[in-house]
């Protein structure tokens, strides 16, 4: 393609013609001329005065113009024959009239182009759909006179990657993009590369296809279409006809995604048989595969007559269900249906939730003996919808049935599929909900649907989200930051870029940490670590946000250390999820581990599901039986762990921590032998793989494998200091406040120490002395409002004399 | 402009009276009220049995007739359009290289009649 450019061609000229012919104020004003002349002139004709055929000239000069303007100018084709096998020499021949008919003067620059191309409605597309703002053009594009020859090359190869025949309005603004230096580099910063904005082209040309389809007048087959066939006031009480929708109000769906299932039902319905079955997940697409074959047949003349204009009803089960008041009358009305529809000849039934009529539960009434007839005679054709699950339940239970039901899968669409599939759908979303989209939001819809929407696959889940969002959007307009917050709303986890509040919090985790853990560094430290790792996005988005096993003895602090994180970055104490794993010492508590709900309970993943951003703390994991654990390898590796129903459930927010008393004597002894335990660490971790109390692929699972050391009776001094807080803490309604002396705690500590249980006895000594103490005080009065109390060893021996 | 009158224009013009003709068959479905012209009215047909062969065949026979009337009323109207629609587009067609002449030959027609 050569980059020359003639604005002086007839094409460029008819371009300006038609810009300048087709402003609204020139319409009108050639139509009030026109009707003026024509009134006026024929008037004058009509009373025999000749100067009638003077006043005429005007109309016939404007009926003249504006023939030459609808049939010529309107829509400039480009100078293409053969349109792509031999490419064009000038640009003028196939550049899209909008922008050729803007252009002015010579040796063009890149800018030049833009202006002409900012003046077009793509440009807000390009700002609305993309968040691409004028001033990225204004700031980058070259002014340089002849640059704009580099857009043309650029658009010369979109041009034949979309294989389309004139260089559009979105090709010359990627193109004007692409000639921007380092264009890579600056679209990262909103969040996009070059490929998602030439995406941009294909969308944009799909949606001026949708608008021309929309403005072209169908036609479904006329007046007389449904004058040979019967007329159906049952259906029309108790079904919703499709067809009829599609006709009204259009439907205009992208079809390419769910086009094989088409050609399957197409294909299922038309030669010979007379039923299909759209096996999906919930979200896949069965009824808007149901709708697209619904359009289909209104559509497509080249279909079999056996099937061309038919109307395809949808029966909502349920409803039909609800409908039955009582026993009998719902296989009446599904028999009067199935008559009527056989009666009619041209109508498909079309089953949504079609498992209810085939089992008997809440909701549900088994009525296959009267569905067989219909579906052995064939005498009705049938589309049903059901999920994998309730196909398989169908097949082995009603073996008979099934074999009479053509399945036809319905696959969840890969990441580009569902992009398409929303970018057609969000339409009806704005368009309902007066709300607009960026591509960005779709994209962020798919890949946080698909991560926590577990209620229903692809597409459906995105546009869960989607919807979900509009209404955190206060001017409509949704971009991937507000769709962030709705999830972040909805299902309580944090997506959002960290804020300055809570990077001083990562900053400083340790040191909040600490305030309710004494020691344990090294624990700390990496908890610590793996909170900045995941908000900062260093880590990895595919699996938990870190995974622990704490060794050591009992009350060091490993379960201390879980609740402090849950309470102090998690936000509340609410946010750990403990798990006492010796209640899952038999091979069959696998099941109760899986299970969601455990009667009215959550059970464990239940919990998860419900909130995925927080503390999971598996204590004592030593003693869970191996088949659990097993079941924990996968949530360890990957983040995710299926529940009885073969959902996924996702971990991949959560900070898993598992606990373990093992190896609790070898840290004594190596303590009383005054070694390192932290450089001896792997050494612990031999000899717990030794003794056979994990296997080494589960330890190797975890992130880190932290030793937690026991406390010196300095540090528990400290414990006793936390301990104290607290009991302030709770007395601070009456405002009351207690003081030990250092010698008090020293007592304290001294009395209570027990080298095999750590810092566990302090809260009962806290509790037996400090306690009792003060609510004996505040019983007598001699303690009150506004009061502290000093407690010294004298006041603890005094317990201890009295009892 | 002239140059596209009287070479493209023509193709134009054309083009929109066959659209037209296409559309009036296709909003009256001529090809399916042909196929279907003595066909029962929206199925309404009584089931065949033996015994009431003779009521079941008046019942179908009065289905049809009705079925065959209102048919033969919805194709006389599509003619009829069809007729108006082709006398248009004959017009048009005859019209349409008058027009651009119109702006010149009105004045001469303007001055002749008033006998300057």
């Amino acid at each position: 393609m050569d980059t020359v450019l003639d604005l002086q061609s007839p094409r460029a000229r008819k371009a300006r013609y038609a810009l300048a012919l087709g402003k609204k104020q020139f319409k009108w004003l050639l139509w009030g001329v026109a009707g003026a002349s024509l009134v006026l002139g024929l008037g004058m004709l009509f009373v025999r005065s000749p100067a009638g055929y003077v006043i005429l000239i005007p109309a016939a000069l404007c009926a003249t113009v504006g023939l030459w303007f609808r049939g010529d100018l309107q829509k400039l084709r480009p100078n293409t024959s053969p349109l792509l096998a031999s490419p064009p020499n000038r640009v003028d021949d196939i550049l899209v009239q909008t922008v050729l008919g803007r252009l002015r003067g010579s040796n063009l620059s890149a800018y030049d182009v833009w202006e002409a191309a900012s003046k077009t409605n793509t440009r807000y597309f390009f700002e609305n759909r993309y968040m691409i703002h004028p001033t990225f053009y204004d700031q980058f594009i070259s002014k340089d006179p002849g640059s704009a020859a580099s857009v043309w090359k650029q658009a010369e190869e979109l041009r034949q990657q979309a294989q389309a025949e004139e260089y559009t309005e979105a090709m010359i603004i990627v193109a004007l993009m692409r000639s921007v230096p380092d264009v890579d580099q600056l679209l990262r910063r909103i969040q996009l590369s070059l490929a998602d904005i030439e995406e941009g082209v294909a969308w944009a040309a799909h949606l001026q296809a949708k608008r021309e389809l929309a403005r072209a007048k169908q036609r479904f087959g006329g007046l007389a279409r449904d004058w040979a066939y019967g007329y159906t006031p049952l259906l029309r009480y108790l079904g919703h006809n499709i067809s009829e929708e599609i006709q009204t109000h259009g439907f205009f769906q992208d079809t390419t995604v769910h086009g094989k299932i088409v050609e399957q039902m197409i294909g299922g319905l038309s030669s010979g048989g007379s039923t299909v079955t759209l096996v999906g997940d919930i979200g896949v697409g069965k009824t808007t595969s149901v709708y697209a074959f619904a359009e289909r047949l209104l559509e497509d003349k080249s279909l079999p007559k056996k099937i061309l204009y038919n109307q395809v009803v949808a029966m909502d089960a349920t409803a039909l269900i609800s409908q039955a008041t009582r026993p009998g009358e719902l296989e009446q009305m599904v028999n009067r249906v199935l008559n009527e529809a056989y009666r009619a000849k041209n109508i498909i039934l079309f089953f949504d939730d079609a498992y209810a009529f085939f089992t008997n539960g809440t909701g549900q009434t088994d009525i296959s003996t009267v569905l067989q007839p219909a579906l052995e005679s064939g005498g009705v054709r049938l589309i049903f919808a059901v999920t994998p699950r309730e196909w398989q339940n169908l097949a082995s239970a009603k073996a008979s049935i099934a074999s009479r039901l053509q399945p036809v899968q319905v696959q969840p669409p890969n990441e580009k599929e569902t992009i398409h599939i929303l970018r057609d759908q969000v339409i009806f979303i704005e368009h309902r909900r007066k709300a607009l989209f960026t591509y960005q939001a779709l994209r962020e819809a798919y890949k946080l649907g698909s991560r926590y929407d577990d209620s229903q696959v692809m597409p459906g889940a995105a546009l869960n989200v989607l919807s979900g969002a509009v209404s955190l959007a206060p001017d409509g307009y949704v971009t991937a930051d507000i769709v962030r917050s709705s999830i972040e709303a909805s299902v309580g986890v944090k997506l959002k870029s960290v804020d300055s509040d809570e990077s001083q919090t990562l900053l400083n985790l340790e040191d909040e940490l600490h305030k309710h853990v004494i020691n344990q560094k090294r624990a700390v430290n990496v908890i610590a670590n793996a909170l900045r790792r995941s908000r900062s996005g260093v880590g990895s988005q595919d699996r938990p946000v870190g995974t622990f096993l704490f060794l050591g003895p009992t009350g060091v602090g490993k379960t201390e250390l879980s609740k402090a994180l849950a309470l102090t970055y998690f936000g509340d104490k609410d946010a750990l999820i403990r798990v006492d794993m010796n209640q899952f010492v038999e091979p069959q508590d696998v099941a109760r581990l899986i299970t969601p709900m455990i009667g009215d309970q959550l059970g464990f993943l239940g919990q998860v599901r419900k909130r995925p951003f927080s503390v999971i703390l598996l204590d004592e994991i030593e003693k869970a039986h191996p088949n659990v654990v097993n079941v924990l390898l996968q949530v360890l590796d990957e983040g995710v762990m299926r529940d009885t129903d073969n959902k996924p459930v996702s971990f991949k927010d959560a900070i898993i921590i598992a606990t373990s008393n093992a190896g609790a004597d070898e840290i004594r002894r190596m303590i009383e032998a005054g070694e390192d335990i932290v450089a001896n660490e792997s050494k612990l971790v031999d000899i717990i793989i030794n003794r056979q109390i994990f296997a080494p692929e589960f330890i190797n699972r975890f992130d880190e494998v932290v030793v937690f050391r026991p406390l010196t009776e300095e540090e528990l001094v400290q414990v006793v200091d936390i301990i104290v807080a607290g009991i302030n803490k709770t007395m601070d309604v009456q405002k009351v406040q207690v003081v030990l002396s250092e010698p008090a705690k020293k007592w304290l500590v001294h009395k209570g120490y027990d080298s095999r249980l750590g810092a566990r006895p302090m809260r009962r000594m806290a509790q037996r002395y400090v306690e009792n103490i003060l609510a004996k005080r505040l019983l007598e009065r001699s303690a009150g409002s506004g009061s502290t109390i000093q407690l010294d060893v004298p006041d603890f021996e005094q317990i201890d004399g009295q009892e | 402009m002239l140059g596209w009158w009287y070479s493209a224009g023509w193709q134009w013009l054309i083009s929109r009276f066959i659209g037209n003709l296409r559309a009036v068959g296709e909003i009256f479905s001529v090809g399916i009220l042909l196929k279907t012209w003595f066909a029962p009215w929206k199925q309404i047909q009584s089931p065949s049995s033996f015994q009431n062969f003779l009521r079941n065949a008046v019942d179908n026979l009065i289905s049809r007739f009705i079925g065959a009337t209102v048919r033969t009323g919805m194709l006389f109207a599509a003619f009829f359009l069809t007729v108006i629609t082709i006398v248009l587009g004959i017009i048009a067609v005859v019209v349409w290289p008058i027009v651009p002449l119109l702006v010149v030959a009105l004045p001469f027609l303007a001055v002749t009649k008033a006998g300057l």
